[in-house]
């Protein structure tokens, strides 16, 4: 008990600091993830087939690679296909690695996002779509009034699944050295030689973070269905 | 492809044509023939009932003239404009076409008012007051004025079933369809709509009724047709089909359901 004691008395700032590089990430990535996730989501029902194929395809190769080997991919990636990243410093940070983190994990999320909101839409009964086309409103106006306010419903809870998801993969980019709450439990091995404790301590801290988040997406689901569904 | 506005004014004479017709509509899916060789006709004014058994087309026959399907060949023309190839805006013609459906379809998450005003407000530009007291007219028509803030969710089967048809009613169209209107219903909540349904045929906008109330056809219908097997077998009055007809068929079919 005492060496956590004394863990915390001597690492605390650093812990904190690397949890909200962890939360910072995974924030940005969730918000550029339901951008781009949306758009892919779209693109896949849409009626033109290259749109469906370049989506399926893009959808099926990242979940269907690791996520490890997509950061790396996109770290060495980068430069290999002669993107030059400014080198600065940013949150103590080196900037490529941490763009090359969160875009890996956008990219990654992404995939994910997709699928979640095209199935949220096509849980949707088509009658609702008739019924709307049937007064006269367009394609786009149906999806805008009429499908998407109903489909957030069961896509907003599937979001937040994915953003404890994503909390959980944000340790992974610390294999390209991000200062991210997984790397600094390493070094803080490194330089007091105990193993065990520093694991422990982003565990609880981890599991703070996704059982808030939890948390908020039941009280968030309560507050859905109070009103209608049928 | 631009599409082209659909021509109300085109010269068309309610006496004459038809505001509906279809000619020679051919639809299968796949290897299933649902609509062979169809002929259909309907004036202004006219309650048009669609009787016969399942699967013989009926529901397929009424989606087909919003373009809710669509047709392998054949023509459909509204007021003189053809309606079938999709060179005309298909949003205008569906403002003029009105649909009650078999289940509803009511918005969920939309009030009851805002149900029958969201076409008012979007697409035509209504302001809120304007279009809300056009709704409030069309609810105290179907009897649930005091429902006008309620959600679909509280609502029984027969009332979100007046809700649909004062939402059909909003656009003020031409025409509205009703797709087995009461077939979810209740027996209780059939009354209720048949109705409502019945006093709106006697306002004389023009209905065509895919139904299996054949007692409710003969009495409100101007015409009957009767459709097996993805065909029009016979168009023709009331009397003539309910009491007079001596088509093998159609006898059989009101032998089983009457």
């Amino acid at each position: 008990m005492q060496t956590y004691i004394d863990m915390l008395n001597k690492y605390g700032d650093l812990f904190i600091k690397s949890a909200m590089t962890t939360l910072g990430m995974s924030l940005l990535t969730i918000v550029f993830a339901m951008i781009f996730g949306t758009i892919f989501a779209f693109m896949k029902i849409s009626s033109f087939r290259i749109l469906r194929w370049i989506s399926n395809g893009f959808v099926e190769f990242i979940r269907g690679t690791p996520l490890m080997v997509q950061i790396f991919l996109v770290f060495y990636g980068l430069p290999a296909i002669g993107i030059e990243i400014p080198s600065l410093t940013l949150f103590g940070m080196d900037f490529e690695r941490l763009l090359a983190g969160v875009l890996a994990l956008t990219i990654n999320s992404s995939a994910y996002v997709c699928e979640i909101v095209r199935g949220g839409i096509q849980s949707i009964e088509g009658g609702q779509m008739e019924a709307a086309r049937s007064i006269g409103l367009s394609k786009s106006s149906s999806m805008l009034l009429v499908i998407m306010p109903q489909a957030i419903k069961n896509i907003m809870p599937s979001l937040g699944n994915e953003f404890v998801s994503l909390i959980k993969n944000s340790s992974q980019v610390s294999v390209i050295g991000i200062a991210e709450l997984m790397y600094t439990a390493d070094t803080i091995r490194g330089i007091s030689f105990k193993p065990f404790e520093p694991l422990v301590i982003i565990s609880i801290i981890y599991f703070i973070m996704t059982f808030i988040i939890s948390l908020c997406v039941k009280s968030f689901e309560k507050k859905l269905n109070k009103n209608s569904v049928r | 492809m631009k599409k082209q506005a659909l021509n109300v004014k085109a010269s068309w004479d309610p006496k004459i044509d038809s505001i509906i017709s279809l000619s020679k509509v051919y639809k299968n899916f796949k290897e299933l023939e649902v609509l062979k060789d169809v002929d259909f006709e309907v004036k202004q004014g006219e309650v048009v009932a669609i009787l016969g058994p399942s699967g013989s087309g009926k529901s397929t026959l009424l989606r087909c003239i919003n373009q809710l399907e669509t047709i392998e060949s054949g023509d459909i023309i509204y007021r003189n404009n053809s309606v079938s190839n999709s060179e005309i805006k298909i949003n205008d013609l569906r403002q003029k076409i009105g649909m009650v459906f078999q289940h509803f379809n009511l918005f969920p998450h939309l009030t009851v008012m805002k149900n029958i005003t969201l076409g008012l407000t979007y697409i035509k530009k209504m302001s809120k007051e304007d279009a809300e007291a056009i709704g409030e007219k069309l609810l105290e028509k179907v009897g649930l004025l005091d429902k006008r803030d309620a959600y679909p969710i509280t609502l029984s089967g027969g009332q979100k079933q007046r809700i649909a048809i004062a939402r059909a009613l909003a656009m003020e169209p031409d025409v509205i369809l009703f797709d087995e209107p009461t077939s979810a219903l209740d027996p209780e909540m059939v009354g209720e709509v048949l109705q409502v349904i019945k006093e709106l045929a006697s306002t004389g906008i023009t209905m065509i009724i895919v139904t299996h109330e054949i007692g409710f056809a003969r009495e409100v219908s101007t015409k009957v047709v009767f459709m097996d097997a993805g065909q029009i077998i016979a168009s023709d009055i009331p009397e003539k089909i309910f009491d007079e007809s001596e088509n093998v068929r159609i006898r059989a079919f009101f032998d089983k359901v009457l």
